[in-house]
């Protein structure tokens, strides 16, 4: 049996937990203080996931929204931890003008991950 | 283009604070309400804040930065609230009449009967660390990094180091590192973490970046460029020891030890500052020493959450709209004094005749510790108590009736481990 301790980090509370697991399969799960703490670790164990964040460029149309030369962009859902660094790099090539709303699908299944990549904010009108 | 100059209520700062306020205010009745935002556009610094995690308590889901901001900017504009952006308020005299610099219009007077500050705060600087040596290029606070990658498009240098860990440096250990910097490792002056554990697992842990606690930088080298810092281990009383220098090459400093209350603009109208928060000393309504002027936001103290700065703008709001009314604040408070293992609490005066919800913040980690709130005859057990995570505790205004008398206008409080 082995004794796996993370940090959950699905809200700001940040649980210390300990997770048994014995032959490749959760015992037990201690240490949390909500349910979301057992999903948590039962995915860090099984499929380790995280929301994806970073910026594209933005060609401004408009005086006023050349305020913003990149345009935050997201992962709508957790994405595979181990293709992270995989879906930024072809995340940068892409360029986008105004106006964007957010919410905007501006990359459908990256790379096959099954992730959306959406606009995280509007700009210009 | 805003043409009346007479408001009821005036919010100072288009951040999460002053949105959220201005929104509240809008939303309840009908005033006329105006937004004053120095930036060209409304977020303050959520914009720059790409990552997630922002939400949770106010809108039940997990939000980058920005959106938490979208939605609030439309909400907004839907409303009726007057918005001037680039414009910067200079003043604020005793009839509460503001004066403001704009790109636009120039120099104009607004009238008001009613002020929201929400102001922000400032990262703290080399300046205030003292760190020895020469004075190059290169060093930069950890937010101002953030604008410059996130917003303008630019990286700051290759080989970074950061001193400090707050949430903001944490942040963009990760975020340089995913845009291909080499992030030498986060130091720590404390013997703890000041940033939320959660960020140290996805910010650091994730991307196997070394956090080392107890320990600062003692001396900066480099001419024109920074080319390298010296890395020191510090002791129990935060004093470096000097054989544990070693030198690290980096060409960019991050800075990211703290940030300070912006009010600057407060003291101009007389309002009195909390030395611990380095904010206005407020009531439970966050009604500042001036009648009238509200405060919320950063520049009130510095919160670890949007969510809890956005409730705290609607508290300004619905005590704006109070105040309004014709409500009036007593003059006899019951002082708080933060004591034991206590950085700072909001508010710092009470009036003992309504709810009362305490922002405390801890001076230290500490385990099963007992918060007591001596003369009230208060007590609440915590698990865990830390630094970067504020304590919220309501207290009845039955508490205060009942305990009227022991308290004699004071009521402390302390952190027991």
């Amino acid at each position: 049996m082995s004794e796996k301790k993370i940090t959950c980090i699905t809200c700001p509370l940040g649980c210390n937990l300990k997770i048994n697991i014995e032959n490749n399969k959760i015992v037990s799960i201690t240490g949390n203080q909500c349910k979301k703490g057992i999903k948590f670790a039962e995915g860090e164990i099984k499929d380790p996931r995280r929301i994806l964040t970073t910026t594209i460029k933005l060609k401004a149309q408009g005086r006023k929204e050349a305020a913003f030369n990149r345009l935050p962009v997201r992962s709508v859902a957790p994405a595979p931890k181990d293709k992270i660094l995989e879906i930024i790099k072809e995340v940068r090539k892409i360029k986008v003008s105004t106006p964007v709303k957010m919410g905007d699908i501006i990359v459908k299944n990256i790379i096959g991950s099954g992730v959306d990549i959406i606009a995280s904010m509007s700009v210009g009108n | 283009m805003v043409k009346d100059r007479k408001y009821d209520v005036v919010v100072i700062g288009g951040g999460p604070g002053g949105m959220a306020a201005a929104a509240r205010v809008a939303e309840l009745e009908i005033k006329r309400v105006l937004l004053i935002e120095r930036d060209l556009f409304l977020g303050g610094i959520l914009p720059q804040c790409i990552h997630s995690g922002f939400g949770v308590k106010i809108f039940g889901k997990e939000l980058a930065g920005p959106q938490y901001c979208q939605l609030f900017i439309d909400k907004i504009k839907k409303l009726n609230v007057d918005i001037m952006l680039g414009t910067m308020v200079l003043s604020i005299d005793e009839e509460k009449n503001i004066i403001v610099s704009g790109k636009i219009n120039g120099i104009e007077k607004i009238q008001t009967k009613s002020i929201i500050l929400s102001l922000g705060c400032r990262e703290r600087t080399r300046g205030q660390l003292n760190i020895p040596g020469t004075r190059p290029s290169g060093i930069f606070t950890a937010g101002v990094v953030q604008r410059m990658v996130n917003i303008e498009g630019y990286l700051p240098g290759k080989d970074i180091v950061i001193l400090g860990s707050g949430d903001i440096g944490l942040i963009m250990a990760r975020r340089l590192t995913l845009e291909g910097c080499n992030v030498k490792g986060v130091y720590e002056l404390m013997p703890f973490s000041t940033g939320l554990i959660r960020n140290i697992a996805q910010c650091l842990e994730d991307y196997d970046i070394p956090l080392f606690i107890s320990h600062t930088v003692t001396k900066i080298y480099g001419n024109k460029r920074i080319e390298a810092v010296r890395i020191s281990k510090v002791d129990g009383s935060l004093n470096p020891i000097r054989a544990s220098g070693k030198r690290i090459s980096c060409d960019t400093l991050l800075l990211s030890v703290g940030l300070i209350p912006e009010n600057e603009l407060s003291k101009t109208c007389g309002i009195k500052l909390d030395s611990r928060t380095n904010g206005p000393i407020v009531d439970e309504n966050l009604q500042t020493s001036t009648e009238g002027i509200f405060a919320c936001g950063n520049s009130l103290y510095v919160n670890d959450l949007v969510d809890n700065v956005t409730e705290d703008g609607y508290v300004a709001a619905e005590s704006a709209l109070n105040y309004l009314r014709g409500w009036k604040a007593k003059n006899n408070f019951i002082d708080i004094k933060a004591g034991k293992g206590i950085a700072y609490v909001v508010p710092q005066r009470v009036s003992g005749s309504s709810d009362v919800l305490f922002r405390i913040r801890p001076g230290r980690p500490a385990r099963d510790a007992n918060i007591e709130f001596s003369g009230l005859g208060y007590k609440k057990k915590v698990k865990r108590v830390n630094p970067g995570e504020l304590v919220f505790i309501k207290i009845k205004k039955e508490q205060f009736t009942k305990a009227a008398l022991p308290c004699k206008g004071v009521i402390g409080i302390d952190i027991k481990a």
